[in-house]
């Protein structure tokens, strides 16, 4: 009853376009005070309790990471740089910009900012250079949602933290399947571009590459301290967070000079705004949440599983199916914040591991980005080319296709996800 | 304008200031800090668990502000299909529904956080590290939510006055571009201003 209640309140406020925080904390404020004996005094302070967990700390600081390095000419470096590396291959300048978008959407933590940083540079280059309009569109609409695979990744924080699982863990385990996925879409790029009879050319030069690389690596570095901090041993991933923004301070406003000193505060209270949104959300998801292991819901979603005996294969495909829907109307931190806590218990009753969990959920909210009716990168990109949304759509399908097959290699070979953990976290 | 409007004006910019100025000395204190922790452990090899302690109520009083702050410009993450889809007489009137809840969710948190406050206070609750009395960082759950709720209830009374077509909800993809070319803009313009010496 009182969940239903919960549900009913909580899906009208979404649909007549409240706030999702809000909409995720006012039904649950409501329903505590109507059907339990918890009193609004605690509900109000457990918005600050929730919250004060250190490790959710990495997230306003990668943040204000991303933003310093996003401003200013970090993705015309990153750009020069993977053009070097593929550019002289069939469907090389498409190639690159899956390859940057990549790069740019870990470093600034937020795809639809790529979308429009590399397409912005990206979209008439490789129209110029002769390839058909869904290879500049296609690409770079899809291709930054794979950033939230690559560390540091603010989706894997909310995960790691609603499921209690080392975050450190997680970053490493999003590698291989972020590698994979990018090199899965780059080889769909390369087998069109050949059948469409574009030519190899000369490769770049070991030393421009080496230039290009050298010139491109102060913003690449924030993704090495990350992985090298935590790989090392030397971090965990809030102090890798710590390092990670001081380091992209430093890089913007001595080295690349992309930043005055006029221009920090906006900048700060940019990723303060940035970074409050999706926090808020977490507080407000966090109550939500707790409501729902108050009433035991997720004993009875395991509950109901196992009399239909479902076995893992079944259940993992069932997960897919329901992330993939709540991925196209939500935020991906409220999906895992409600999500996860039901989601979990059940698939560690199967067998699941945790981490393997983590990576096929945050490859769903990848999903969720560049699929309608939400997809946000699609708006972006309709937005910045002025092709409209349904075209946008279908020029993109050849790589949303071609992450969603990917999602289903992770789903059904854990070992993917789950060999490089294993092997540095095997003692 | 009278003297009442003048005062809410002034009113209005002195707590959009402080909300602004919290958000963003918050948010860099805070990394400044945590930065400095991590030095501390390597360098002294000391943690210091009162700045791990600080840091994070820094940014929680970032977080809550720079919240309050969003909720001013609209720019809390919602769903705008259905207000897009709707004629501008029925999606007006489901935009003062959506803002009366928030209003009213935002002021009684605020009220009992509020209440929580006085309960802290006379239990004396002191903070784990840094020792200092937990009625100070709570404190940002009645004043944040406080000031949010008057900025929705500044929009709600705009959205009111203002004829059902001429309101636009604008959607997330279509705030980022908008702030997208905001940035453009400002980089032309200071290009212009660089060419021209200032002069125009």
């Amino acid at each position: 009853m009182s969940i239903a209640f919960l549900f009913s309140i909580f899906f009208t406020l979404l649909l007549i376009g409240t706030p999702i925080a809000v909409c995720l904390g006012a039904s649950t404020f409501l329903t505590l005070v109507l059907f339990t004996h918890i009193s609004p005094i605690e509900v109000s302070s457990m918005l600050f309790e929730k919250l004060e967990a250190y490790s959710l700390m990495a997230i306003p600081m990668f943040i204000l990471a991303g933003s310093l390095l996003s401003k200013g000419s970090s993705a015309h470096r990153i750009i020069e740089f993977a053009k070097s590396i593929v550019g002289h291959l069939p469907g090389g300048l498409p190639m690159a910009a899956i390859f940057a978008s990549i790069i740019f959407a870990a470093v600034s933590g937020s795809s639809p900012a790529t979308v429009v940083a590399i397409g912005s540079i990206m979209f008439t280059a490789i129209e110029d250079a002769g390839y058909p309009k869904r290879y500049a569109i296609g690409t770079v609409a899809t291709a930054g949602s794979l950033g939230i695979l690559i560390p540091p990744s603010i989706v894997m924080i909310v995960y790691g933290v609603t499921a209690e699982q080392s975050i450190g863990k997680l970053f490493i385990a999003g590698i291989v399947p972020g590698i994979m996925i990018g090199a899965m879409m780059m080889a769909v790029t390369y087998i069109g571009a050949r059948r469409l009879g574009f030519e190899k050319s000369a490769p770049a030069a070991v030393s421009e590459r080496f230039a290009k690389m050298r010139d491109a690596s102060w913003a690449l570095m924030t993704i090495f301290i990350v992985i090298g901090g935590i790989y090392g041993g030397i971090f965990t991933p809030t102090e890798a967070a710590a390092v990670a923004a001081v380091w992209a301070f430093f890089v913007s406003l001595f080295i690349y000079r992309d930043i005055s000193f006029r221009e920090l505060p906006a900048i700060f209270l940019d990723a303060a705004k940035t970074s409050a949104m999706i926090m808020f959300i977490i507080a407000n998801a966090m109550l939500f949440a707790h409501f729902l292991t108050l009433e035991n819901v997720p004993q009875m979603i395991t509950g109901f599983l196992t009399d239909m005996h479902v076995g893992p294969l079944l259940f993992l495909l069932f997960v897919n199916i329901l992330l993939f829907f709540a991925g196209d109307f939500m935020e991906p931190s409220a999906i895992i914040m409600i999500m996860v806590p039901l989601l979990l218990p059940v698939a560690m009753d199967l067998g699941i591991d945790p981490i393997h969990f983590g990576i096929v959920v945050t490859i769903n909210m990848e999903l969720g980005m560049i699929t309608p009716p939400i997809g946000l990168n699609l708006f972006v990109t309709s937005g910045i080319t002025s092709v409209d949304l349904k075209n946008v759509i279908i020029y993109s399908l050849p790589w949303s296709l071609t992450i969603l097959a990917g999602l289903l290699m992770v789903t059904y070979f854990p070992q993917i996800a789950l060999w490089l953990p294993n092997l540095m976290y095997a003692d | 304008m009278n003297f009442v409007g003048i005062v809410l004006s002034w009113l209005d910019r002195a707590i959009g200031f402080v909300n602004r100025s919290i958000a963003a000395i918050g948010i860099s204190g805070g990394v400044a800090l945590a930065f400095y922790n991590v030095v501390a452990r390597y360098l002294f090899d000391s943690s210091l668990t009162w700045a791990a302690e600080l840091s994070v109520y820094l940014f929680l009083w970032s977080t809550f502000f720079a919240a309050a702050y969003c909720f001013r410009e609209d720019a809390h993450i919602s769903v705008s299909i259905l207000l897009e889809k709707t004629p501008p007489k029925v999606a007006k009137a489901l935009m003062i529904i959506s803002h009366i809840v928030t209003l009213i969710f935002l002021a009684a948190v605020s009220w009992y956080g509020y209440e929580y406050l006085l309960l802290v206070i006379d239990l004396d609750e002191r903070s784990i590290d840094l020792e200092i009395p937990m009625w100070i960082p709570y404190l940002v759950i009645p004043l944040a939510f406080a000031s949010a709720a008057l900025r929705v209830a500044q929009r709600l009374k705009e959205i009111i006055v203002t004829p059902a077509e001429k309101i636009v909800s604008r959607s997330e993809a279509q705030m980022i571009l908008a702030e997208m070319e905001e940035a453009l803009d400002e980089k032309s313009l200071k290009e212009i201003e660089k060419r021209t010496g200032g002069m125009l």
